[in-house]
């Protein structure tokens, strides 16, 4: 496999795994009552709990999932490009792998994005 | 009978003593420490001999030549081309590193290449043979033939009539002025390989990695860059720990203050606040010329001599569409900026502005625009030599980002002052009446520093050498940038809130105090971290490292706990009676969060370290980070600050949601696109031949236009096409209706004319409840 071919595998699933990341932190809460992201060993008051996500919260999945969805299709045109540039066999086996793994993910996002749009 | 006219009580103190000393403390160091790098930028500069020798005497160039080849330098735009010491534009080589690369290869081969030869030549270059008593430097025979060659060389290269260089055809022609030149470079490379008195590594930190002349990263670079590492760690640690454990900043409580927002129709504007729709429109159309500069700048990569055909290297070179983008950049941010403060103040004060408010506030934008068409025209004629003597004055004074002529440099402070005297008269009857820390105070003083740090670059004289030159520019590409903007803007943002009643006044002061301490340790000194390797000390490097690390920490800081903040007070919408009216504006400020955290924290971080700057610098890396820290951050905020105001200069009718939606994704879309897809994995490739094959090797134009950077650069075209179209081009549509519809608002007259919210009324039995601001 050659250098420019494994470059862009590799950085195809870092971009991946960038949108998974992204995704993961738009479904953390980000509202003030309820984030625990620097809480340490703050106690949860009780009262914080009852409190639903309003906006803007409601829209930090959704700015999250578009930037995600950014990062899947960046690595989607990469990994095509890669593809007409480098095939020899062992680079097709790897590359269409890394494409499986672009499309699965891209398939996931459009999922969660009809998720959010039907609540 | 003689009534005593009454005193005006100011209102007491609203935060406690100790956040004010420990404001004072806290910048009263990080300036100190400040004041001792410039001590040290003084003191330790690498010297500029009176005469170059050859070993045999001949004498090859004065010191005079290399500071009139800076002249030649900046004058003709080549830091806007390529760069100096790793700073300045991407495009054309760095010539510090070219010229010491050919150099060498020429000594080498000189004395029998690679075998017999690498051993003497490692020696030419690292032994320090400048005598300070008779203040002259010796090159060995084999340097002096190098540079005679590499006049001729560079002589070539900058009067070629064919241009396809990105400069325009026979850029500079003149036998003295590349002579002078030449000389220039081949100081730059002399202070990188000759090692420093009393020292093993050279006057740049052994910068930059090229083998042939054993220039290798210090003991310095490494182990500071290990330091720097374990300063965030343990200060990102202590930051979880502090703010978890004792919710310092008390928006952990629950608020209980029900409000109604005014519809912004039902809300009258000042005269000077009509004035400011002019700025807006203003700040979109210098927006659109920014990137579209900034297309033409990027198509250089892809095609050197033109653009799709057209010659226009003779028209709009390289380094005059980079000056433009560069100095639009900071311009339509500024721009935002001042007509936000101006728009601002009366809701401040909440009364009638003084008479002629808004006379002063039309002259700051005919200045303005003035400054800003004077200084890119300036820069235009500037190369093609118009202003003969006046060049620096008038054309092009060539320091990348303080590219404009002193005089509209000058200008442009005096138009900054001017707009604080307009914030003073607008502000004047409520600072009277307020304790001097209060946040009418502290937003006078953020606007303050804005000219008094802007008027530090005129310490940069073409004459200065470059290492004091270089540190006066950064207090105004970083202090002023990064830190002052940033300390303007989270004020702004801040009272924005408590202006629209979401925020409590003592929160929205405990962010600007902490920000101010936060950023006055890590940010102030961690300048330094430009400063690693032009010239400066190594004491300056270790103090750039350290301390930058800790700017990470507000970075963390203002994304998740800032976040929470901007937040807490918009979470108001679900309990008013009225539709929240700046959905869209606190949209951009989320965008902001992020950009923050990605552009500035991580793609900041990824190239602060010393010994990943080593190899980075200049690469796409650094224009990865530029890129999404300046528009991501300041960019989103300055387009957040426009919808803000311009939700109330335009009526309800001529107001779209929409437009505002495009314009957030697309911005934001193409943003992410150009670092995804081109800059990141373009610079990733730079820092990966840098490394393995030497600095100059990552900066070859050759290498540059290799297919495989060539298709990572035309990859980016779909993105950019979305930022512009989709992104720009609503601004500026909204920009011009709020300038066609500003008319149409009633005039403020009362004091609850002003007032962007009413109603507020506390639960029962909850009127007292104060959140809990201390440990």
């Amino acid at each position: 496999m050659r250098a420019e071919a494994a470059f862009l595998v590799g950085y195809a699933v870092a971009l991946v795994a960038l949108a998974a990341g992204l995704e993961w932190i738009g479904r953390k809460s980000s509202d003030p009552w309820s984030s625990r992201m620097l809480a340490a060993s703050r106690p949860v008051d009780l009262a914080e709990r009852d409190l639903t996500a309003d906006w803007p919260h409601s829209e930090v999945p959704r700015f999250h999932q578009g930037l995600a969805a950014v990062a899947l299709v960046a690595a989607f045109v990469l990994t095509v490009a890669n593809l007409a540039r480098h095939h020899r066999p062992i680079e097709l086996v790897v590359i269409a792998c890394v494409l499986a793994l672009v499309a699965a993910s891209i398939n996931r996002v459009i999922r969660q994005h009809r998720d959010l749009s039907r609540r | 009978m003689k009534v005593a006219e009454p005193t005006v009580q100011r209102r007491a103190r609203v935060m406690a003593k100790g956040w004010v000393q420990a404001v004072l403390l806290v910048s009263l160091f990080g300036f100190t420490v400040l004041g001792y790098m410039a001590a040290k930028t003084y003191q330790d500069e690498p010297p500029i001999p009176g005469r170059v020798v050859s070993a045999s005497g001949t004498p090859l160039f004065t010191g005079e030549d290399v500071r009139s080849g800076q002249e030649v330098f900046l004058r003709n735009g080549l830091m806007q081309y390529g760069s100096i010491f790793g700073h300045g534009a991407y495009l054309g080589p760095d010539f510090t590193a070219d010229y010491l690369h050919r150099s060498a290869l020429d000594v080498e081969k000189s004395y029998g290449g690679e075998d017999v030869g690498r051993r003497k030549t490692i020696a030419d270059f690292r032994t320090n043979k400048y005598d300070a008593g008779s203040d002259t430097l010796t090159y060995s025979d084999a340097q002096a033939a190098a540079y005679q060659r590499l006049v001729e060389h560079y002589h070539g290269f900058f009067s070629d009539p064919a241009g396809d260089t990105g400069l325009r055809p026979a850029a500079i022609s003149d036998r003295e002025d590349t002579r002078q030149l030449t000389a220039y470079f081949s100081w730059s490379s002399w202070v990188s390989a000759a090692e420093r008195p009393g020292k093993d590594y050279s006057y740049t930190n052994n910068w930059p990695g090229e083998a042939l002349v054993g220039n290798e990263p210090t003991a310095n670079v490494v182990v500071w860059s290990v330091l720097s590492l374990i300063a965030l760690l343990a200060g990102i640690g202590a930051l979880l720990a502090v703010f978890g454990r004792w919710n310092w900043l008390g928006w952990h409580g629950r608020d209980h203050q029900e409000l109604s927002f005014r519809a912004p129709d039902k809300v009258k504007l000042t005269p000077s606040q009509k004035a400011c729709a002019g700025f807006f429109l203003t700040m979109a159309g210098l927006f659109l010329v920014q990137t579209l500069v900034g297309v033409a700048s990027q198509h250089y990569r892809a095609e050197i001599g033109g653009f799709f055909g057209i010659d226009s290297d003779r028209y709009l070179p390289f380094n005059i569409v980079r000056t433009w983008h560069v100095q639009l950049s900071i311009f339509w941010v500024v721009t935002s900026f001042l007509a936000a403060g101006i728009f601002l103040a009366p809701m401040i004060t909440a009364r009638r502005e003084p008479k002629g408010q808004h006379v002063l506030t039309h002259l700051l934008l005919a200045a303005l625009v003035i400054v800003v068409v004077g200084s890119l025209l300036g820069e235009l004629a500037g190369i093609h030599g118009w202003f003969g003597d006046l060049w620096s004055w008038f054309g092009m004074q060539g320091f990348e980002y303080l590219d404009l002529g002193r005089f509209w440099q000058i200008l442009l402070t005096i138009g900054m002052g001017f707009w604080v005297l307009i914030l003073w008269r607008g502000l004047r009857s409520k600072l009277r009446s307020e304790h001097r820390s209060n946040m009418p105070w502290l937003f006078f003083y953020a606007a303050l520093a804005l000219p008094a740090f802007y008027a530090v670059g005129l310490l940069a004289t073409p004459r200065s050498s470059f290492v004091v030159a270089d540190f006066w520019r950064f207090i105004v590409v970083h202090l002023w940038v990064e830190d002052f903007l940033e300390l303007f803007t989270t004020v702004m943002v801040a009272y924005l809130f408590v202006l629209l009643g979401v925020v409590r006044e003592r929160v929205a002061m405990t962010v600007i105090f902490l920000d101010i301490i936060l950023y006055s340790a890590g940010g102030v000194i961690g300048m330094a971290h430009h400063l690693y390797f032009n010239g400066e000390p190594a004491e300056v490097l270790a103090l750039g490292a350290f301390f930058s690390a800790l700017e990470v920490i507000p970075l963390t800081f203002l994304t998740v706990e800032a976040w929470s903040f901007l937040q807490l007070g918009v979470r108001q919408e679900s309990k008013s009676s009225t539709p929240f009216p700046h959905r869209w504006a606190v949209m951009f400020l989320v965008a902001v969060g992020f950009w923050n955290f990605l552009g500035a924290g991580v793609f900041g971080f990824l190239i602060n370290l010393p010994i990943v700057s080593y190899y980075e610098i200049g690469t796409a890396l650094t224009a990865n980070h530029s890129h999404a820290a300046m528009m991501g951050v300041y960019g989103m905020l300055a387009v957040g600050f426009m919808l803000f105001c311009l939700r109330y200069l335009l009526p309800e009718d001529k107001w779209s949601d929409k437009l505002a939606m495009i314009s957030f994704w697309s911005l934001n879309i193409g943003l992410a696109w150009m670092a995804f897809v081109t800059l990141l994995p373009l610079g990733i490739v730079q820092l990966y031949r840098s490394v393995g094959q030497g600095y100059w090797a990552a900066r070859e134009l050759n290498f540059l236009q290799n297919d495989f950077n060539l298709l990572l650069g035309w990859l980016r075209l779909p993105g950019d096409v979305l930022f512009i179209g989709g992104g720009v081009l609503p601004l500026v549509w909204m920009g011009f209706q709020g300038v066609r519809y500003r008319g149409s608002h009633q005039e403020a007259l009362t004091e609850d004319d002003l007032m962007l919210f009413t109603e507020v009324t506390p639960l029962p039995g909850e009127a007292d409840d104060e959140l809990v601001t201390a440990p």
